[in-house]
């Protein structure tokens, strides 16, 4: 498959994703928040075991702590996105919560890993920022 | 006019009282399939304009503590995803196996989801919930994969900036699907988000030539 299938499809399932939390609420199964996640992390783990084994690589310590306290993360931000998606608009919540993140990997990471920002970052972190406070202002 | 009957003069308010009628239509069209509680829940997450302390509020519930919830939940998630994103910086810094990252954060994710489902009761909710959290546990999975095929052939940050622009998707479906009515200064935020995707992906690109 090509580059740009490829791409189109991860776009358009990202998007289906973020638009299943917000049917979590809207089916009226906000109050089942955990079986809902449940489900779909077991479906996901069931599945990403075929990648790891078809690897063949050893388990990896680091790989795995690292992906545990992803895990925690995650869940976490899945459970408050399903949240705020069941007690807000949807068009306020979404871009809200992916710009927001993305600033702040971009800030944290110029803290934490020494990475440079250079006049395109700091421009986009000055429009979301201002994008954010329009959003939720 | 009668006292205490309002006319919509704009055409905002005009959209705004249009899209109400139809979430109405809508929940009413529901009642027969779900409970009163998940009634409930659908009409308050299709508020459809700002909400202040002064608004009638149903029966046990204050909508303006709603919107504040929705606030921090939202600010949890940034956290949350924030964290998530520099875990994945930190992997590539380790040199891990992306594989094995991924299968160790859906399995330590699915535990958690376990236990607190298993502490708030929610285990016994098959069905809908299972169904539902089947699909978009194996839509994430194959976003996943193509992502990374994708992000192999590509230039990691144009495909990093086309997958974060798919907030397109779940904004339409909120307007299209669940008749959510945007203020003129949401399309403007949504539109600055947006630009702030894209020129942080140009500087993403500009650091690693």
């Amino acid at each position: 498959m090509s580059y740009r299938r490829l791409i189109a499809v991860s776009f358009f399932l990202n998007g289906v994703t973020m638009v299943g939390m917000k049917a979590v609420s809207e089916f009226g199964l906000a109050r089942v928040t955990p079986m809902v996640l449940f489900s779909m992390y077991g479906t996901s783990s069931l599945l990403g075991i075929f990648p790891v084994v078809a690897a063949g690589r050893r388990p990896q310590r680091r790989s795995l702590w690292v992906g545990a306290i992803a895990g925690i993360a995650s869940i976490a931000g899945c459970a408050s996105s399903i949240g705020a998606a069941a007690l807000a608009q949807g068009y306020v919540v979404f871009p809200v919560i992916s710009g927001g993140s993305l600033l702040l990997v971009a800030v944290f990471g110029r803290i934490a890993f020494g990475e440079k920002i250079g006049p395109y970052g700091l421009a986009g972190i000055a429009v979301g920022i201002a994008g954010i406070a329009m959003l939720g202002g | 006019m009668e006292a205490g009957v309002r006319v919509h003069t704009s055409a905002y308010e005009n959209r705004l009282a249009k899209a109400e009628a139809a979430a109405s239509a809508r929940k009413l069209s529901w009642v027969a399939l779900k409970s009163d509680l998940s009634n409930w829940l659908c009409y308050t997450s299709r508020r459809s304009r700002r909400i202040t302390p002064n608004d009638a509020a149903p029966v046990g519930r204050n909508l303006y503590n709603d919107e504040l919830m929705a606030y921090v939940c939202s600010a949890v998630a940034i956290v949350s995803f924030g964290a998530l994103g520099l875990t994945y910086k930190l992997s590539d810094r380790l040199g891990c196996d992306k594989a094995q990252v991924n299968l160790a954060l859906f399995l330590s994710a699915g535990a958690a989801a376990l236990i607190w489902a298993a502490a708030t009761g929610g285990l016994a909710a098959l069905g809908r919930a299972a169904a539902l959290g089947v699909a978009m546990g194996s839509i994430s999975f194959c976003n996943i994969t193509a992502f990374r095929q994708a992000a192999a052939k590509g230039r990691i940050s144009t495909s990093w900036t086309v997958i974060n622009l798919s907030l397109v998707i779940p904004v339409a479906a909120s307007v299209f699907i669940w008749s959510e009515v945007p203020a003129p200064r949401h399309y403007l935020g949504f539109a600055l988000i947006l630009a702030a995707i894209a020129l942080l992906g140009m500087d993403l690109e500009r650091a690693r030539e």
